[in-house]
């Protein structure tokens, strides 16, 4: 009896007229943050109403009852003629749903005053609010009148209780009967607390849940059932198999703060994730992280490696190991695929997984939104590059280093007309944005030979450059611009007229180059090529004008313009790096440059090129300079002396001139 | 035209040798070095330089003798060997029987483009650089002008071409023959004196075929050709100039006849050339047609002291062995048969 002193005070509605009639209250329900209940159910010790559900006063059938008072509701049939909201909400506390709802700590209990008989009427939340399957029971009246409750309402947090009139005036024990009501949190998925007057109209209830029904959201997965697990300091709570939905429920007890609750969640042997905290009552939702995830990248054709990049989980600090599928590599068309394990105290999905090739060369991003995703991503197309394998034979990479036929680097062109210059060594990579397996590019071999434009490929991943064999391209054609001095023999005591001095003379050249093809063996006595100019040079023609018989000067050449055509043929040897050596020969066609010199220096006139030596350094593949030496010879050089007593044309003789053609100085083009 | 004249044998007209002599085919030297001689022709003339001439079928002026030039024969005349000559010709039978062209005496002036068309080069004018006593010539000469010859001809000069190994050769062909005078200048500057008669010229030594005589001048012309280093590349129009104007080159010149040797150069009253023959300026010619201008009186037979009258008798062209002879009046030669 002491439990229901409190009733006493408690359960009294306002008096007068109101023993006498029916009374409407409002109940105000406090319930903190969630939603409100779905069910409201009044217990009242009038008389039981037609559909109110009748507790029998000393069984409290159909309650289970437990010790203390305390009872739990027991399965069973409800019986028949109880308001449809009373079935529903006298079911709604057996239902065990939730995800550990059958935890004691969370079973829907009630504890009712003892000793008396007890009605049940209950109500539905208004339909606009969301269902959540909880009952709160508030019990109403007062001690000594005990007044039944004629109907309920739940709209939103407020209870509308309509009280019929006092059975009594006096209480158990001969007091008065108090005006008003009082009202009380006695159970339902709430634990009991202390009752409340009635102010005015109006009683203010505060019901707290004794056991929180949360959401878990669960990582992205492709298992169809999990197993949540809940555990608090270790201790496992409960247990259930759920299929995996966007939401599951769980029902998890409250705790003391600063209690650890743990939910785990997995499938079979694999751990989906799990999720803790250390308040009171768990958050809602409760967001499941994984702590070991699997998932597979299959390798785009652009992955040039054999072995699976690794990966990171930003911010999960996971560990991953890798796995090829097959385990043997790539498949018959050339994909490859890498399956991932990774590991970590938590990982939120979607997570950001980070790739590293083998190399560490690269890397790239993929977002991970599920375990068991297929990821394909690699690197972003604008920023794409390709490890470049040189697909060269032994004799080809052999001419990185030979004299004349060095290979500096290969110019990869792509359709947009970026160069790209690679140097022909191993652990390259270029970016080309964009590119694909398949693409083509121009490449051409730059070095101390001319190679046409070849096409360098990606393959799987690589790109390839292909062998300069078949682009060394075994003509040129180009020019020398150059000068020097024609030195007659007669200077060097080697015969012909006297007098005549060194000339200066200019020189332009078209050059035709073959050169032998650098991947056929060739001793260094062989020629590496061969060369034919065409040069034409203009220079002075010496002749010996006619004097004044009494003012004769002997040896008194002059000197005219005089072209000449030359035609050489020249093997080529080379000598050193940058150096090369030509010994030749040819003939030659001089004529004057003005038809007017034609009567002084003759006309024009074939001559021999018996040597020609020329000797080379290369600037670059294109350029060079030069230096030469010719003999050429022999030409004709006139005396003019008078004719008898300079009656008219002066008489000509002639003399055989060789000469020496010393080219100080030529650049070389060729092309 | 009347002329004066003493009658003088033939035979002392040979023996003084005072007119052209002529020298018979092979009458000289043939030195291949010396190629203003030549003697190895079928006719040659000296006058005083011996050259080859043609006298019945000449090419140029330069295939005749001193004092002719080769033109055209006239219609009348074709196919016949001057039948109008008196005396003694070797040459009137040089060449071909049936010519159209033949040595005469010039019908007037020859031209002055000799030296251009022959040269077949530009032009440059002699300036005459005084206007009283000897004269003098200056010029402009082509900028690229090396050396420029300058000489005084006594006949026509006649520039020939021809190839040598390739190359086109000009000379002038009688330049020996007509050359009186000539300087050299280099550079091609300076003044033509025809009063110096340091310039006179000289044929090359032997350049005569047995000795010298005298030439017939029928005029004087002054030219000069200018030089490049190696050929002919302009020349001057030929200027003519009279005796009195340069020096007596050679003695050549004797105005007046006044020396009384006889085959110089005089004038004849038309101040045309002439030739000294005994005191007298005698008209030159080829033909008796080239005496037909001249007549002069003759006294009869006896002198003027025999009381006869004077006759105005025609000249006849009086040929003492030379191709050129000398209108005489027909007594000269009286009782002289010439063969």
């Amino acid at each position: 009896m002491k439990r229901f002193a409190w009733l006493v005070p408690v359960l009294v509605l306002a008096a007068g007229e109101a023993n006498a009639q029916s009374r409407a209250y409002a109940l105000d329900i406090h319930t903190g943050p969630g939603a409100p209940p779905e069910f409201v159910c009044v217990v009242h010790h009038g008389p039981a109403l037609p559909g109110q559900l009748h507790l029998d006063a000393s069984t409290r059938e159909p309650l289970l009852l437990t010790e203390g008072g305390t009872a739990t509701l027991r399965p069973g049939a409800v019986p028949s003629g109880v308001a449809e909201d009373t079935v529903a909400a006298w079911r709604a506390m057996q239902s065990v749903a939730a995800c550990g709802a059958e935890q004691p700590a969370c079973v829907a209990r009630l504890q009712l005053s003892a000793g008396t008989g007890a009605s049940l009427a209950c109500a539905r939340n208004a339909p606009w609010v969301a269902p959540t399957g909880k009952v709160l029971v508030v019990e109403v009246g007062n001690e000594g009148a005990a007044r039944g409750v004629e109907a309920v309402g739940l709209e939103g947090a407020v209870v509308r209780v309509t009280v019929g009139p006092a059975q009594e005036t006096k209480g158990a024990r001969g007091v008065p009967v108090e005006e008003g009501v009082r009202a009380r949190v006695v159970g339902g998925h709430f634990d009991p607390g202390p009752s409340e007057a009635a102010i005015g109209h109006r009683v203010a209830l505060r019901p707290v849940a004794r056991c929180q029904e949360r959401t878990i959201t669960l990582p992205r997965t492709s298992v169809e059932g999990v197993e949540i697990t809940v555990s608090r300091n270790g201790q496992p709570m409960s247990t259930c198999r759920r299929p995996v939905s966007s939401s599951i429920a769980v029902a998890v007890p409250d705790a003391p703060p600063g209690t650890e609750t743990r939910v785990r969640v997995s499938a079979g042997n694999s751990e989906i994730g799990e999720a803790s905290w250390a308040s009171s009552r768990p958050p809602e939702p409760i967001l499941v992280s994984p702590r070991q995830i699997q998932f597979t990248w299959s390798a785009p054709c652009e992955y040039p490696y054999v072995s699976c990049p690794d990966v990171d989980i930003r911010g999960a600090r996971a560990t991953c190991v890798s796995e090829l599928v097959p385990p043997d590599g790539r498949k018959t068309d050339g994909a490859l695929t890498c399956a991932y394990r990774c590991e970590a105290p938590s990982i939120s999905l979607p997570a950001t997984v980070a790739f590293h090739a083998p190399d560490r060369a690269v890397s790239w991003l993929a977002k991970l939104e599920s375990a068991g995703q297929v990821l394909r991503a690699h690197l972003p197309e604008s920023s794409r590059s390709f490890p470049v394998r040189f697909a060269w034979s032994e004799r080809s990479e052999a001419l990185l280093t030979r004299p004349g036929d060095r290979i500096r680097l290969v110019e990869v062109t792509t359709p947009k007309g970026v160069v790209h210059r690679i140097e022909p060594r191993d652990g390259l990579r270029v970016t080309l944005p964009g590119a694909r397996c398949g693409d083509t590019f121009d490449s051409r071999v730059i070095g101390d030979r001319k190679y046409e434009v070849d096409t360098a490929r990606i393959e799987r991943g690589w790109l390839v450059i292909p062998d300069p064999k078949a682009s060394a391209d075994p003509l040129q054609v180009g020019g020398l611009i150059g000068g020097g001095f024609l030195l007659p023999a007669s200077r060097f005591g080697l015969g012909g007229p006297a007098g005549l001095e060194a000339r200066s003379y200019g020189t332009a050249q078209l050059a035709f180059r073959y050169q032998r093809d650098p991947h056929v063996e060739s001793s260094a006595f062989e020629p590496r090529g061969y060369e034919l100019h065409l040069s034409y040079v203009i220079a002075q023609q010496p002749f010996f004008p006619v004097h004044a018989a009494d003012e004769h000067v002997e040896d008194d050449a002059e000197y005219l313009p005089f072209n000449r055509w030359m035609l050489e043929a020249l093997p080529l040897w080379q000598l050193g790096q940058r150096t090369q050596l030509g010994l030749g020969m040819g003939l030659g066609l001089g004529f004057p440059v003005r038809t007017d010199d034609v009567d002084a220096v003759g006309p024009s006139r074939l001559f021999f090129i018996p040597l020609s030596v020329l000797g080379r350094v290369q600037l670059t593949r294109v350029v060079s300079l030069e230096g030469s030496f010719r003999v050429v010879g022999p030409e004709k050089v006139y005396r003019y002396e008078p004719s008898p007593f300079f009656a008219g044309t002066p008489e000509r003789t002639d003399e055989t001139l060789w000469s020496g053609m010393l080219g100080v100085l030529g650049v070389r083009v060729m092309l | 035209m009347l002329q004066r004249h003493t009658m003088l044998s033939l035979t002392k007209l040979l023996t003084l040798g005072l007119v052209p002599s002529v020298l018979a085919v092979g009458c000289g030297k043939d030195d291949p070095s010396d190629p203003g001689v030549s003697c190895a022709c079928d006719c040659t003339a000296q006058d005083p330089v011996a050259h080859c001439v043609r006298t019945q079928d000449c090419s140029t002026t330069a295939d005749c003798p001193a004092g002719t030039v080769c033109a055209d024969l006239p219609a009348r005349l074709a196919g016949q060997a001057f039948p109008d000559a008196v005396g003694s010709d070797p040459l009137a039978s040089c060449g071909a029987q049936t010519p159209a062209r033949r040595c005469q005496l010039p019908d007037g002036p020859s031209g002055r483009q000799a030296l251009i068309t022959g040269f077949e080069v530009p032009m440059f004018r002699l300036l005459r650089a005084t206007s009283s006593g000897p004269v003098a010539f200056t010029w402009t000469a082509p900028e690229e002008t090396h050396i420029v010859h300058c000489a005084l001809f006594a006949c026509p000069p006649v520039v020939v071409e021809s190839v040598h190994d390739g190359r086109t050769v000009y000379q002038i062909a009688n330049y020996e023959p007509c050359v009186m005078a000539s300087n050299l200048f280099e550079p091609g500057e300076g003044v033509f004196d025809l009063g110096d008669g340091s310039i006179v010229f000289s044929p090359a030594s032997g350049a005569t075929c047995g000795g010298a005589s005298a030439r017939v001048v029928r005029e004087l012309l002054a030219g000069c050709w200018a030089y490049d280093k190696s050929k002919v590349i302009a020349a001057t129009p030929l200027e003519p100039v009279t005796p009195k104007e340069i020096f007596g080159y050679h003695d050549q010149f004797d105005l007046g006849c006044a020396s009384g040797i006889d085959g110089r150069t005089c004038e004849l009253p038309d101040e045309s050339l002439g030739v000294c023959w005994e005191g007298v300026c005698r008209a030159p010619c080829v033909t008796g047609q080239d005496c037909l201008a001249y007549e002069e009186a003759e006294e009869p037979d006896g002198g003027a002291d025999a009381g006869g009258e004077a006759g105005v008798v025609p000249l006849a062209c009086v040929k003492t062995g030379a191709y050129v002879g000398v209108c005489l009046p027909p007594s000269a030669v009286r009782g002289e048969v010439l063969r």
